[in-house]
């Protein structure tokens, strides 16, 4: 049997299940495996389109694969500083992202357990990870190409721990949550409706009883009302999309903490231009890390500094110039090996609604965040140049190149991560529905339940209280593991 | 005599009211229309060196509130310069400003409208050699409309009407007063050295050098999305494609 995705409506839908899941990315794609390997009929509205790995390969442009995500990969913050790029498909940002996993640092949970009244045990935790790990096929990678590897040599010179990645891989096929969990769930239990954006509830007391969603058919553009009626909802549409949904809906806020807390893993990039053919575009686009900084090795926020080998069009906007000129340097693709620098931040933003009730984002990094990403940025230029790169290119808005060791405090200045002066990025939103003890300062307990809806769950990085410093995904599927657990 | 001095009074008097009647409407149209067409612009601009889009529609409630705000000096200028005339004047010119308000604000958005076609003249400006541009270009122009129709529709309306001042004249004025050099041609009208001169003004002017990497995120992204551009390269198209697979 298999997977019974819906993508095309001509007529309203009500539907009845045990168990209605919003989203269908890593944390809703965990609960559907598990609860309907338990006999839970199960449901999700999912807003993005269903892709087959057919449709991927089959296609020629890279426009096309934009599809997968939502505005197209844009999501700018209020104040234009950050955009935040999302998947929206059935699988969620699992398909888009490169797969990459990290377990949540100690430091981390400690933060979680002792200053958030997390109440989940070590052994919880580590039993839920390694089931998640099995489950996605988390492998360490051992070779991957000159783009990543001349990482490692920087980091050697410099005395700096560094390693490879481990990525989610079965049979040399990248992991995603359409292909581990929801394609190996029982399918007889599980509908998705593709395509259907969730927008509104009913509620009674303190319990939900129906979501609404709006599904647009993709060929008529026509739109039609899918009614869920269920006896647990499970909100997993990502720390944006979620947050969005119970401000909408006024639910769930009791404490007033819908949206507040969010954090992002600010983002920006540093190219080492070699003299040597470095040809990533041979390579895989994630492979390689530095942790000397973060808060894997030490008990502080700091950064984390990983190769990433993107396609032209990303690369264009890195590198100096418009036009023409721009071109010229583009040409470099092949000479350049490309690292993110990510930096581990303070939860300062806020999800908020504007007048058309669509999320908005209040977000600038905070004066120690903007330390830590000018101190990543120096650094990944200290490790390029300790590698042999010819010179390096950083982010900034005004463009900056780097030939010798001696440039790089005077031309990444202390205040060069300040607002409009340096290119950001996130693929990591995480906050906005924090879990805790206290219902007054959070929205979910350690078991992702809401502390207001007797039976609603968010199970996505919207609960994560702090973030946490390393690919998040990860620890999404370990929280959406506890969760399922505990639904049952 | 005297009824003829009577009557050329009466004449003169009628015809100093109609020409000052006259002068005020052609001011309260020209001021009107001016007003109307500047607070578009105006807002533009701000919008841009603040880095804000204060509320979608590029805040259609704000200028209501200028139009009246504008009607209402207009009658009470008219009513305190010209105490004893009729107060019908006064609202009638007062009607005539806002209706002219509402004619420069219409204009104004109507050449925003345009903002999608200026954009492909501004890829074709900077990627191509001729006005016409080429098959890069025009696939570069799709996928840009493309992303555009995706975008959440505050951060269209902004890299629209940013596409919009970095064309028009008065972003190319506005633009000399850090570039130290008059010029007055739209962007896509200048000659190669021009746009140099004029792309580089943007990247070292306080507030616009952002704005311009906003306009690179959509112009240059979109072209070298454009497989058609990936032999200039060279660039085999794979990273994207394997990053969702392995």
């Amino acid at each position: 049997m298999t997977l019974d995705v819906q993508k095309n409506y001509d007529r309203d839908v009500p539907y009845t299940a045990d168990v209605c899941i919003i989203g269908s990315g890593a944390g809703g794609s965990v609960v559907a495996y598990e609860l309907t390997k338990q006999g839970k009929k199960v449901v999700m509205l999912e807003a993005g389109n269903h892709y087959t790995e057919e449709d991927i390969t089959s296609q020629t442009r890279d426009d096309v694969l934009l599809n997968l995500w939502k505005n197209h990969g844009i999501f700018l913050s209020n104040n234009f500083s950050v955009n935040v790029a999302q998947g929206q498909c059935v699988g969620g940002s699992t398909m888009i992202n490169y797969g990459i996993c990290f377990r949540f640092p100690d430091f981390v949970k400690k933060i979680w357990q002792e200053q958030y009244g997390v109440q989940l045990t070590d052994q919880e935790i580590d039993s839920a990870y390694g089931k998640a790990e099995m489950q996605y096929g988390v492998t360490g990678i051992t070779q991957e190409g000159r783009s990543h590897d001349v990482i490692g040599d920087g980091c050697d010179v410099l005395g700096y721990s560094h390693g490879w990645m481990s990525k989610a891989l079965r049979g040399g096929k990248k992991q995603n949550a359409l292909n581990a969990y929801l394609e190996k769930a029982d399918h007889s239990k599980l509908k998705i409706f593709a395509n259907c954006k969730a927008e509104s509830i009913e509620q009674s007391g303190n319990t939900m009883t129906k979501v609404w969603g709006i599904a647009t058919d993709p060929d008529t553009k026509l739109k039609h009302k899918v009614s869920v009626t269920a006896q647990k909802f499970v909100l997993a549409a990502g720390p944006i999309a979620s947050s969005e949904f119970l401000l909408k809906n006024n639910t769930a806020n009791s404490s007033g903490q819908v949206g507040k807390n969010f954090s992002l893993h600010p983002s920006s990039s540093v190219v080492g231009v070699f003299d040597e053919s470095i040809n990533g575009q041979d390579s895989s686009v994630m492979a390689y890390f530095c942790d000397e900084f973060s808060a894997r090795r030490h008990e502080k926020f700091g950064f984390m500094i990983e190769s990433v080998f993107v396609s032209p069009s990303q690369f264009s906007l890195i590198m100096p110039h418009f036009g023409q000129k721009n071109l010229e340097e583009v040409k470099k693709y092949h000479n350049v090996s490309m690292i993110g620098v990510l930096v581990h931040d303070q939860a300062v933003g806020q999800v908020k609604l504007n007048h058309n009730q669509d999320a908005t984002l209040d977000y600038s990094l905070s004066e120690n965040d903007q330390k830590q990403m000018v101190k990543g940025m120096q650094e990944a230029c200290m490790i390029y140049l300790r590698a042999g790169a010819r010179e390096v290119i950083t982010g900034h808005i005004e463009t900056t190149i780097i030939k010798s060791e001696d440039e790089i405090e005077s031309k990444i200045k202390p205040d060069s991560a300040g607002q409009g002066k340096l290119l950001i990025a996130s693929a990591h939103p995480q906050g906005g529905n924090i879990m805790g003890s206290d219902p007054a300062k959070s929205v979910v307990d350690s078991y992702c339940k809401s502390h207001d809806i007797s039976n609603l769950y968010i199970c996505d990085a919207s609960v994560f209280p702090t973030s946490v410093g390393v690919n998040p995904q990860l620890t999404v599927l370990m929280l959406a593991t506890i969760a399922a657990e505990h639904m049952c | 005599m005297t009824a003829f001095f009577k009557s050329f009074c009466i004449v003169k008097n009628m015809i100093f009211k109609m020409t000052a009647i006259i002068i005020y409407i052609i001011l309260a149209i020209g001021f009107g229309f001016a007003v109307g067409f500047f607070s578009v612009k105006f807002n533009h601009l701000m919008i841009i060196l603040t880095g804000r889009l204060l509320s979608s529609g590029h805040a259609t409630n704000r200028y209501i509130i200028v139009g009246f705000i504008g009607s209402a000096i207009v009658f009470g200028t008219y009513m305190i310069l010209e105490p004893a005339s009729d107060t019908t004047h006064g609202i009638i010119l007062a009607v005539i400003f806002g209706i002219l308000f509402a004619a420069g604000v219409l204009v104004a958005d109507h050449r925003f409208s345009q903002s999608c076609d200026i954009l492909h003249q501004i890829i074709i400006a900077m990627f191509s050699d001729t006005k016409e541009g080429n098959e890069k270009t025009t696939d570069a122009f799709e996928i840009s409309k493309k992303m555009l129709a995706n975008m959440p529709i505050a951060n269209k309306e902004a890299l629209l009407l940013l596409v919009f001042f970095f064309d028009s004249r008065l972003g190319v004025m506005f633009s000399s007063l850090f570039g130290r050099r008059l010029m007055l041609k739209r962007f896509i009208s200048m000659t190669s050295d021009e746009q140099d001169w004029y792309i580089e003004t943007w990247s070292t002017a306080m507030g616009l050098s952002i704005a311009l990497r906003a306009l690179k995120s959509i112009t240059s992204f979109a072209y070298f999305t454009s497989n058609l551009t990936w032999d200039d390269i060279p660039y085999n198209g794979e990273i994207l494609k394997r990053s969702y697979l392995n």
